[in-house]
C-alpha cells in the first residue's frame, strides 16, 4: 500500500484530474488516507466548479449565426465549384489531368498571365489579353471584350467531350454569385465541347450573362 | 458562345447545381439524407454529393459559430470563420477516415482557424483586450433554443455575460480553447488533445492555469452565486 499523498504530491496535472474526477482507485484511496489533502483537494473543486458552472450558464454551446440559411447557402455556392473540378474524393482523377480541362486550365493561365502584366485592370473597351492561347493545337481560343457583360471572354473550341459516365457539377452562372473583379471565372459545357473564361473587370457588379443572350 | 452563356444564363440546361441531378445515386434517394448519421453523411460527401454536406452544415452551424464566437468573442468575424471551417471540412473530407468523430475532427478544423485568426490579428492574453468583447451579439443573430441564449440573455444579466466573456479573452488563446472545450463542450482530454493538437499533459496543464486564472477574476461572481 503505498503512502498517503501529502500536499507536495498534488501536482497540477493530478489536481487537474481530481477534479474533472479522473483519478484512479488507488490515488483516491491515498487522498482519502490524508484529510489534509482531501480537505485542499475538496476546496480546489468548489472553486473550480464554481467556473465551470459560470461557463456553461452563460456560454453558448449553440448559437445560430445571423442569417442561417444564408449561412448554409454560401458554403454550398464555395464548394459547388470545387466539386465540378472533382475534388471531392469520389473524383477518380485529378481536374488538371483531366483531357477535356487542360487546355481549359492553360489557356486560363495563359491569360491570367497578360492580365497580371496589364496591372490587373480589366474592362475599358478592349480584351485585356495580348493573346489567347492553348497548348493543344485542336483546341482553337480568341478573346473579346463584351460590353454587355462588362468582362473579357476567353472563348475555347474543340474541347473533347466530358464522357457520358461523368457527373458533372459546377456554378451555374446564373447561381455564380457575385464575380470577384479581376478574379477569372471558369464555366464549361458538360457535352458541348466548349468552354468560357470570363474575367470580370473591376468596375462591373457582376457577369452580366443574361444581356449577351 | 451566346447559345451557351443564354442557356446557362438562364439556368434552363444546368448542368450543375445543388443536387446534381434527380433520382438515385449512391443507393441514397435525393432528399432522403437528412435523416441519416454523421458517418453515412461523410461517405456520401467523400463520393461528391455536396446535399449530404448541406446536411452537416444545417447540423453543426450552430455549435461551429458558437464555439467560434467563444474563443474569438467578436461575433461578426466567427460569421465568417465558420464559413471557412465549413469549406475547408469539405476540402478535407477526403483525408477524413472516422476514426474520430465528425463534430470533433470539425472541431479541429475550427480551432485551428480560429487560432490562426488570433494569430494573425495579434490578440494574446493581456494585448488588444477589448472589455466590450463579447457583450454585442451581432444584428440577426438567431438563438438555438435548449442551450443557444447569448451570455447576456441567459440570466438577463448582461454584466455577468460580459465580465465572464471579458476574462476569457485575457487569457491565451490556447488556454482559452482548452477550458471551453472542458468547461461548456465537455470534451475528454482525449478529444480535446486532438483538437487542439496537443499532449494529455499539456491539456492538463492549460487546463490548470486557465481555470485558475478564471477563478482569480471571476471568483466574486461564483461566491455571489453561491
Amino acid at each position: 500500500m503505498k503512502a498517503p499523498l501529502t500536499s507536495d504530491d498534488v501536482s497540477e496535472e493530478f489536481l487537474t484530474r481530481w477534479i474533472d474526477g479522473q483519478v484512479s482507485e488507488e490515488e483516491a484511496e491515498r487522498v482519502g488516507r490524508s484529510p489534509e489533502v482531501a480537505a485542499l483537494l475538496a476546496r480546489e473543486v468548489d472553486l473550480a466548479r464554481g467556473v465551470g458552472g459560470l461557463l456553461r450558464e452563460h456560454m453558448p454551446t449553440a448559437l445560430e449565426p445571423p442569417g442561417p440559411e444564408f449561412f448554409t447557402r454560401r458554403v454550398l455556392e464555395e464548394i459547388r465549384g470545387e466539386v465540378s473540378l472533382g475534388v471531392a474524393r469520389g473524383a477518380r482523377r485529378r481536374w488538371w489531368k483531366m483531357a477535356w480541362v487542360a487546355p481549359m486550365a492553360s489557356a486560363a493561365a495563359v491569360a491570367l498571365l497578360f492580365l497580371a502584366a496589364s496591372g490587373g485592370r480589366l474592362g475599358g473597351g478592349e480584351p485585356r489579353v495580348a493573346r489567347a492561347y492553348a497548348p493543344d493545337p485542336k483546341v482553337l481560343a480568341h478573346a473579346f471584350y463584351s460590353e454587355a457583360a462588362e468582362a473579357t471572354v476567353i472563348d475555347l473550341e474543340g474541347l473533347e467531350p466530358v464522357p457520358d459516365g461523368r457527373e458533372i457539377r459546377a456554378y451555374a452562372v446564373a447561381e455564380a454569385g457575385p464575380a470577384v473583379p479581376g478574379r477569372g471565372q471558369l464555366f464549361h459545357a458538360a457535352n458541348g465541347g466548349r468552354a468560357v473564361l470570363a474575367l470580370v473587370g473591376e468596375g462591373a457588379e457582376g457577369p452580366r450573362w443574361r444581356a449577351l443572350e | 458562345m451566346e447559345a451557351l452563356l443564354s442557356r446557362t444564363g438562364c439556368g434552363e440546361e444546368r448542368v450543375l447545381g445543388a443536387r446534381g441531378g434527380a433520382g438515385e445515386r449512391g443507393g441514397v434517394e435525393e432528399g432522403a439524407v437528412e435523416g441519416l448519421e454523421d458517418g453515412d453523411l461523410v461517405r456520401l460527401c467523400q463520393e461528391g454529393r455536396p446535399e449530404a454536406f448541406e446536411v452537416l452544415v444545417n447540423r453543426y452551424r450552430s455549435r461551429v459559430y458558437a464555439v467560434i464566437v467563444n474563443l474569438t468573442g467578436n461575433e461578426a468575424d466567427a460569421w465568417d470563420l465558420s464559413q471557412e471551417v465549413f469549406v475547408k471540412a469539405w476540402r478535407g473530407l477526403g483525408r477524413f477516415e472516422a476514426r474520430s468523430q465528425f463534430y470533433t475532427w470539425l472541431y479541429r478544423i475550427a480551432h485551428h482557424a480560429t487560432y490562426d485568426w488570433l494569430r494573425k490579428r495579434k490578440i494574446v492574453a493581456g494585448v488588444e483586450f477589448d472589455e466590450r468583447v463579447g457583450q454585442r451579439p451581432a444584428a440577426g443573430a438567431v438563438t438555438v433554443p435548449q442551450a443557444a441564449l447569448g451570455p447576456d440573455e441567459r440570466l438577463g444579466n448582461k454584466e455577468v455575460g460580459g465580465r465572464i466573456a471579458a476574462a476569457l479573452q485575457e487569457l491565451s488563446p490556447e488556454h482559452r480553447a482548452v477550458v471551453l472545450l472542458k468547461e461548456v463542450e465537455g470534451l475528454s482530454y482525449q478529444e480535446i488533445a486532438e483538437a487542439v493538437g496537443c499532449s494529455l499533459g499539456t491539456v492538463m496543464s492549460r487546463l490548470f492555469y486557465a481555470r485558475k486564472r478564471l477563478q482569480g477574476v471571476l471568483r466574486d461572481l461564483y461566491e455571489a452565486g453561491g
